[in-house]
């Protein structure tokens, strides 16, 4: 789901650039009460984790792959402010070293797998836990975190004009909620594995 | 300094594992570039700058053995970025107010 360049209009990779920026700050300025010396390797060992996981892309249906993207368990795991942080070192280093997302579109790829994957997803699980049992929630949280971050991502293309909004939203969120079913199968596991191996680690 | 080669291993681990799951790995378009292909918006690719490992690969180098080193070069790399903006985030914390 990282957007290449030539896919969004100026304005729009303009538009997602600033407010990519002003989120990764103020993610900042709230991380600096919340990280201390235990949480830092943890996010060093969370950015190798998501690097990892999104390299192994797995066959879905028509010929398409997907990849987890990680965000929910993320933020489960470091919190939402540090798991936007972790995120947004790994679309760095994808972008400029390896070319995976566009260098302009980066803010727009950051917005999408880090503020909606990580972040937003986060306090969608934190107020949903409070309504719902936590049994399966994780599990919906982050199917639902690749939908919605495939939505922002058919919505930053259609507004770029290339392509009629009807077309592109429902085509990326059709292939990506089969995709998310992946990314549910694999937090799920991860989260269970750390629950009982070291809970007291877990944001939840 | 037994907890940093604890947490140092568990990073090898995971590379350890992406290397072993690589050959694995789908060569299919992701959701993005299927439906790209689809709507005929892959050819507005127009990437800005050539990637020094562009596409998980090394120039010269067979697309796995490219593959692996790429996974060894950016794990590492993620890791010590993570750490080293968590590093300087907790650091501004401890001594600015804003």
């Amino acid at each position: 789901m990282h957007i290449p360049d030539g896919f969004l209009s100026p304005t729009v990779w303009v538009a997602t650039d600033v407010a990519a920026i002003a989120a990764v700050g103020l993610a900042v300025r709230k991380a600096r009460k919340e990280i201390d010396d235990h949480l830092i390797p943890l996010m060093g060992v969370t950015a190798a984790f998501v690097f990892g996981a999104q390299m192994l892309n797995f066959p879905v249906i028509g010929g398409t792959s997907g990849h987890v993207l990680g965000g929910l368990l993320t933020a489960l795991l470091v919190g939402p402010n540090a798991a936007i942080l972790v995120m947004t070192v790994v679309l760095f280093v994808q972008a400029f070293l390896f070319g995976d997302g566009g260098i302009l579109a980066l803010g727009a790829n950051i917005l999408n797998m880090a503020v909606i994957g990580a972040w937003l997803c986060y306090w969608l699980y934190r107020w949903l836990a409070k309504v719902w049992r936590r049994k399966w929630l994780a599990a919906i949280v982050a199917w639902l975190s690749v939908v919605l971050g495939s939505i922002a991502c058919g919505l930053e293309i259609a507004f770029s004009g290339t392509v009629p909004l009807f077309t592109v939203v429902p085509a990326m969120a059709g292939i990506h909620a089969v995709i998310g079913i992946g990314e549910a199968l694999v937090t799920v596991s991860a989260f269970n594995f750390v629950k009982r191996l070291r809970p007291e680690i877990l944001q939840w | 300094m037994q907890w940093r080669r604890t947490w140092w291993l568990i990073v090898a681990i995971i590379a350890g594992i992406t290397v072993i799951l690589l050959p694995f790995a789908s060569d299919l378009p992701d959701g993005l570039e299927r439906v790209a292909e689809t709507l005929g918006l892959a050819s507005r690719e127009r990437p800005i700058l050539t990637p020094p490992l562009g596409n998980y690969s090394l120039p010269g180098r067979e697309r796995f053995i490219g593959m692996l080193i790429a996974t060894i070069i950016g794990t590492i790399l993620v890791t010590a970025l993570a750490y080293w903006l968590a590093w300087m985030v907790k650091r501004g914390g401890e001594g600015l107010s804003w």
